[in-house]
């Protein structure tokens, strides 16, 4: 189709030039990636990648406007390539995968690109494009919408604020207890019902868990020994499942809605302050045939839950037949969310906390965040724009230091009250606490994949120590999920070869001086890349270095700049809401999502049986408090 | 509605509803503004829509909907009523029907006679004329220009920071009798610990009464008492959650009303004359109806005022058993509240839908009154504001597509339109269109101004 360009006579021949030979890479083709697409197209762009891990889903259609009907189910960047075919004069690379997947997606394969655009929608991953901006130098312009609120920061690194120089919110997480036995809100049957019942039900695989250092939120040994006997007695309920036999279907209420409260209720301790919760009945748990459809929007008696709870566990016991003995949760399989509706329904009917309609436990659990067309074509219209700047294509705008851009934020629709509808603060210089872009130094070592399998975990600590000047003490961690590698008094895993302690391809490492005086050197971030095409004894670590630093600097904490609250307010909206147990951190972590890929690399490592490091230590203050935050 | 659901968790199925009816005319040449504005309403679930076109001799910009009806069809859930008149044939029907739009969305008009007709099709129309958003880009800069024809009532306006309606300095009998069930002196610290902080607080707004306090509470006092009558069960009280949540919330007494000031301000100066049957959007009249039926309750009392209690009480630390008498004893009264509303309305003979009430009654905080501006659709000819002067200048009287002229005062004003910043306009004209339609969230009130070269933009009042 032919058109006129009109940026021409915007930026002019010479710079019009320089665009079209650009390449960007826009991460997510959902809501404000659709939006993105097209204004990046219409701006002619030259080449543009887009990378998205997802598929089409009907509540995507209110805002992702070039995806139909009869896409559904389709990938979402492959469909929207498509869709833009009859208005796009610029290459269209779509790749469906997961921006995190070093092995599709590694460092020199972002190497290619002028400027990146994220449109993404949860924090690991946008954690983890800002580390690749930061170790290539290449601008990153981040956006996020929620509702009626959204946000747009162009990052240079070097020059402005990176992603992760002001403070996100972190994971709500619960202690194990008051998930498993003192439930006080609806949220905490919600957990209970999707991240442990339905999980070890449908999901698991049927292994004994091993138990680690749980943070248990109780000291109570009785109460521990009862959840870790509960959690192996589910495994007998898994085993109903596999027999298909629906005639059981009872067996499972009775356990867990009779049998399990019953012996919580044994645990005097546990209800000195606390209302006990009543068990089910046996004549409440027969069941009756008649069944009337759920609406939606409203709670239901307890009867109704309980007929729904038997006749949705019998259809997913036949589904778990049929789909290789795994079924995952999803907000959008309505069998999945009805288990976790009826089942969080009935314990929470049983601990005398409000019934919630499936609308809402659909939200709660599903981690949705409202969305809309209009914040997203804002957000995107701002981001485009300011690409131009960015890229320093306005002749008669020019940028002489990009601290004189700025980023912005759609004020919240309803506060009028400060005469504003954007706000628009300068962007700041990078904070010199921040972990990732200041506090660090960051490079690339280059390993074939047979040193990969000969250098020792010791060889490797010697010749960064060699070739950096470190000093004896240090700590080396796996930076990608805080694994503590080695420092002063771990040392087992020194005898290790580098591929057994899971270092390969992508794997960022961090290496720190824990000597602790007056001058330290500062700690450098090495990114793994493990080419087959390098020379068979290749390890080669970059040529930089690394300054000593005053001590003082890299202990301080950054925690003032939660004064910022602009993005931490925003990314509270975005993030909140999913809820994951992680059994090996003995702790419900919330606000994770599908996407996290460090998530499960972590569950990977399970097997390894090594102590863990946690840098992340919980602050547990009282056995009683519902919410425990990650420091 | 699952097409939806992302939406309705902002307006709710009410606010979802009142789109799916909604009916927007939108006005204006052939450009990326106006089929991003298209696109927008369409996908946010408006299906009626009419274009009433302006030929234009240039085609500006870019376009990526090739044929609009046939493009906007597969973004929408259901048929679309789609219309297409000429403008300035539609101007000359005095006959024209505009009061079936819900809003109307003028996009890049640049005739000034247009205008002119318009404005004077509305002023004919008194009250009875849809609201009308006027929109122009130029280059990077752009205005929003809304013009109500009469008071636009928000149901809810989704405030950031919710408030609750506690009523902890004016309680109702039951409420304190549950308080006084508690006896701080005769208890220990683990039976303490499970009374909800709201009563603790009640407690010493009371005491300070006893005390011959009559005047505004500060927080010092409240904290002081506070530990006055907490710390005699022991030292350790401080540590327990429901006593941090206290001191925490302390301001909660402080503040003259638990619910907002501003809409006691709203109520005093709503005049029955405000009233009549003229009005075009049916919410404002149920809306209006149900605010003067308040002033009539208390009246009718002898009460200062009367605000129905929204019923829901925020998450706190408390024995369950506490917590849910304490909920239950609020969902009572709220439901008492709202029959009284019902009861008055009945009498009075006036009938608002049970939707609109029981929004109404459960989110009273959240109402909010713009009224329409002093000056017309004409407001923009007579600004003394630097940028929309530019801007009305090249939108009726200057040749667009010049290009960028370095002495300009707004650099890149007269360059070529340029499709991120359309793109933007597109969101944010619709943005508001939505407010409008669906009653949630505060409209822009009533002008708003982008300049895309630093990204910056601000409201005014014309």
């Amino acid at each position: 189709m032919a058109r006129e360009t009109n940026l021409i006579k915007i930026i002019g021949e010479d710079n019009f030039q320089k665009l079209r030979s650009s390449k960007c890479l826009l991460v997510g083709a959902g809501g404000i990636g659709s939006e993105l697409l097209k204004d990046l197209i219409l701006m002619e762009f030259g080449e543009i990648h887009i990378v998205d891990l997802d598929t089409i889903d009907l509540s995507n259609l209110n805002r992702q406007f070039l995806f139909r009907q009869k896409d559904i189910k389709q990938p979402k960047s492959t469909t929207a390539v498509k869709a833009v075919q009859h208005f796009n004069n610029s290459k269209l690379v779509p790749y469906q995968g997961n921006v995190m997947d070093t092995s599709t997606f590694p460092l020199h394969w972002f190497e290619q690109f002028d400027i990146i655009f994220n449109a993404l929608d949860n924090l690991a991953a946008r954690r983890y494009v800002n580390k690749m901006s930061q170790f290539l130098s290449l601008p990153l312009l981040e956006s996020g919408t929620a509702g009626f609120d959204g946000y747009m920061q162009p990052i240079i690194p070097g020059q402005t604020e990176c992603f992760e120089c002001t403070k996100k919110e972190t994971p709500k997480t619960f202690p194990v207890c008051t998930i498993r036995s003192t439930p006080s809100q609806p949220i905490h049957c919600i957990v209970w019902a999707k991240n442990f019942l339905f999980n070890q039900l449908f999901a698991s695989d049927a292994s004994e868990n091993e138990e680690g250092n749980k943070d248990w939120g109780t000291d109570d040994a009785e109460e521990i020994k009862r959840i870790k006997q509960e959690t192996n007695e589910l495994h007998e309920l898994q085993k109903i499942i596999i027999s298909k036999d629906e005639s059981r279907v009872p067996e499972i209420l009775h356990k867990l809605f009779i049998q399990d409260i019953n012996k919580l209720l044994a645990i005097e301790n546990l209800w000195k302050t606390r209302t006990k919760p009543t068990p089910l009945s046996d004549s409440q748990i027969s069941g009756s045939s008649k069944i009337n459809k759920f609406d939606s929007n409203s709670v239901g008696t307890i009867h109704e839950q309980i007929n729904h709870f038997i006749k949705i566990t019998q259809k997913l016991m036949n589904r778990y037949a049929t789909e290789q003995s795994h079924i995952d949760f999803d907000k959008d399989d309505a069998d999945t969310l009805e288990f976790v509706v009826t089942a969080a329904n009935i314990r929470s009917h049983i601990f005398n906390i409000p019934m919630k309609s499936v609308f809402d436990i659909k939200q709660i659990a599903g981690n949705i965040i409202p969305a809309i067309a209009t914040t997203n074509a804002i957000i995107a219209g701002l981001s485009s724009l300011i690409s131009l700047r960015v890229l320093n294509l306005l002749k008669y705008a020019p940028v002489s230091k990009f601290t004189d851009l700025n980023m912005t934020f759609t004020a919240k629709a309803s506060n009028l009250s400060q005469n504003r509808y954007l706000s628009n603060p300068k962007l700041a210089p990078p904070n010199c606490n921040c972990p990732v872009c200041s506090r660090v130094s960051r490079g690339v070592i280059k390993l074939s994949p047979d040193q990969l399998k000969k250098i020792k975990l010791s060889d490797l600590i010697s010749l960064i120590r060699d070739k950096y000047d470190y000093p004896e003490d240090i700590s080396l961690l796996d930076a990608s999920d805080q694994r503590l590698l080695a420092d002063y008094d771990f040392e087992d895993l020194n005898g290790r070869t580098l591929s057994e302690v899971n270092l390969g391809n992508g794997s960022i490492i961090l290496f720190s001086d824990e000597e602790g005086d007056t001058m330290v050197r500062k700690s450098i971030e090495l990114y793994f890349d493990v080419n087959d095409a390098f020379p068979h004894d290749t390890c080669k670590l970059p040529d930089i270095r690394i300054p000593l630093v005053k001590s003082s600097e890299t202990s301080t904490n950054g925690d003032e700049d939660e004064d910022n609250d602009v993005a931490t307010t925003t990314d509270k909206q975005e993030d909140g809401g999913i809820v994951i147990l992680d059994e090996d951190e003995g702790e419900i972590e919330l606000a994770t999502d599908p996407l996290d890929d460090s998530k499960k690399r972590s569950a990977n490592l399970e097997g390894f049986g090594e102590p863990s490091s946690k840098r992340k230590k919980l602050t547990n203050e009282s056995a009683d408090s519902d919410i425990i935050e990650l420091d | 509605m699952e097409r939806y659901d992302r939406q309705l968790r902002l307006w709710g199925a009410l606010g979802q509803d009142s789109l799916n009816r909604s009916r927007v005319c939108v006005v204006g040449p052939a450009t990326p503004l106006l089929q991003e504005v298209f696109k927008n309403l369409v996908l946010a679930g408006i299906s009626s829509l009419t274009w009433l076109k302006v030929e234009c001799a240039v085609q500006s910009g870019s376009l990526f909907l090739a044929e609009l009806k046939k493009d906007l069809e597969p973004l929408a859930s259901k048929q679309l009523e789609y219309e297409e008149n000429d403008l300035r044939k539609t101007l000359q029907q005095p006959q024209y029907d505009w009061t079936r739009f819900s809003v109307v969305i003028l996009t890049c008009i640049g005739e000034q006679t247009a205008m002119l007709d318009l404005n004077e099709i509305r002023r004919q129309r008194g009250t009875k004329f849809p609201p009308v958003l006027n929109t122009f880009v130029s280059g990077f800069y752009g205005y929003i220009y809304l013009v109500l024809s009469e008071t636009h009532f928000v149901l809810q306006a989704h405030p950031d920071s919710k408030k609750y309606d506690l009523r902890l300095q004016n309680p109702w009998p039951e409420l304190i009798n549950y308080v006084d069930t508690f006896d701080l002196s005769k208890m220990d610290i683990a039976t303490f610990s499970g009374i909800p902080y709201t009563v603790l607080l009640m407690k010493c707004i009371a005491k300070l009464e006893r005390d011959g306090n009559n005047g505004r509470i500060t927080i010092d006092q409240m904290k002081k008492v506070l530990d006055q009558i907490c710390l005699p069960l022991g030292n350790d009280v401080i540590y327990e959650p429901n006593y941090v949540e206290a001191k925490r919330y302390a301001y909660l007494a402080c503040s003259q009303n638990d619910c907002c000031k501003e809409l006691e301000d709203l109520l005093r100066n709503l005049e029955i004359s405000d009233y009549g049957n003229d009005w075009h959007d049916t919410y404002n009249y149920e809306i209006l109806t149900l605010l003067l039926t308040l002033k009539n309750i208390a009246k009718e009392n002898g009460e200062l005022s009367f605000q129905p209690l929204t019923g829901t009480l925020p998450d706190m630390e408390s024995t369950t058993e506490n917590y849910i008498r304490l909920k239950k004893l609020y969902e009572v009264k709220a439901k008492l509240d709202k029959s009284r509303v019902e009861e008055s309305l009945a009498r009075s003979k006036k009938i608002v839908s049970q939707d609109v009430l029981e929004t109404f009654c459960s989110h009273y905080g959240e109402v909010r009154k713009i009224l329409p501006p002093k000056s017309d659709l004409l407001g923009i000819f007579s600004t003394s504001n630097a940028l929309l002067d530019a801007l009305v200048m090249v939108q009726f009287w200057e040749q667009p597509a010049v290009t960028a002229e370095d002495k300009d005062e707004f650099i890149g004003l007269r360059v070529d339109d340029n499709y991120s910043v359309m793109a933007f306009f597109g969101g944010a004209v619709v943005q508001e269109a939505i407010k409008l339609i669906t009653h949630h969230y505060v409209p822009i009130d009533n002008l708003f101004l982008y300049n895309g070269i630093n990204n910056s933009s601000a409201t005014y009042k014309i």
